[in-house]
């Protein structure tokens, strides 16, 4: 009697661990996913550049060596040269440093 | 210089064919230059950006999926969200990370099984996908997502 009781209790163990195993251990598939939203209520707008004027017009504003980026809040943040052009012949210009935020 | 710019979506100046931000220019100029001195006025410069463009909202991550929970690993995005097992569907909520931050996405649909040479079996994964949220500052709702997913197996 004593060993059935034993081997009960063994079984039980048994079980036991594996039941508190399952529970531990979970299997988890890792793959990459890419998902593009088409319809017209999906669209972002990017702004990665600096306004210029349009060309022909005086004076005329121009981005050199502009870099600008919009984050995930939609701030647009960049830095680099502005040129300004004050007439057709390029001469005299000025190169202004820019700092751009929005 | 102190400029502002301010625009919107419109035709650009310099090309008809396109959609950019167009809008206007304005502020002042300090110092002495041909416009004036000690500082010239800009006012209402008719302006565009030339790099602006609109796209279709998109989300690109690295997934761990179990039988009832999906786990974001990306660099660019955090998240989690539960399955539904008996009616295979899912709600995933993720919110961007570095260049990202500020941008969340509620994400619902079905899974549905994809096979692969590693798992001939196959694996759960979306099979579609809507969104809501904001991205990049936007409101975004999309619907019936184009969807690719690839078995991660290194």
């Amino acid at each position: 009697m004593k060993q059935m009781i034993t081997g009960i209790l063994a079984l039980l163990a048994l079980a036991g661990g594996t039941v508190a195993s399952r529970a531990a251990i979970a299997t988890f598939t890792p793959y990459s996913f890419d998902a593009i939203w088409t319809n017209s209520t999906a669209t972002v707008w990017d702004v990665n550049g600096s306004a210029r004027t349009t060309g022909g017009t005086f004076p005329n504003f121009s981005p050199s060596g502009m870099s600008v980026q919009t984050d995930g809040s939609g701030k647009i943040t960049g830095a680099g040269m502005m040129r300004l052009d004050y007439n057709t012949m390029g001469s005299p210009s000025t190169l202004f440093p820019s700092r751009l935020r929005s | 210089m102190n400029l502002k710019f301010t625009g919107q979506p419109g035709v650009d100046p310099a090309n008809a064919n396109l959609i950019r931000i167009v809008g206007t220019l304005s502020g002042s100029i300090r110092g002495a230059t041909p416009l004036g001195a000690p500082s010239a006025r800009i006012d209402g410069l008719v302006a565009y950006i030339n790099n602006s463009g609109s796209n279709p909202a998109e989300f690109s991550a690295d997934v761990l999926q179990s039988a009832r929970a999906m786990l974001i690993f990306d660099s660019a995005w955090t998240g989690h969200g539960a399955i539904n097992t008996r009616t295979d569907t899912y709600k995933l909520g993720v919110r961007g990370a570095s260049q990202n931050q500020g941008s969340t996405l509620a994400l619902t649909g079905d899974l549905g099984s994809y096979t692969n040479n590693t798992l001939p079996n196959g694996f759960a994964a979306p099979v579609t996908m809507n969104a809501k949220g904001k991205v990049e500052g936007q409101a975004v709702l999309g619907t019936n997502a184009q969807i690719s997913v690839r078995l991660i197996t290194n």
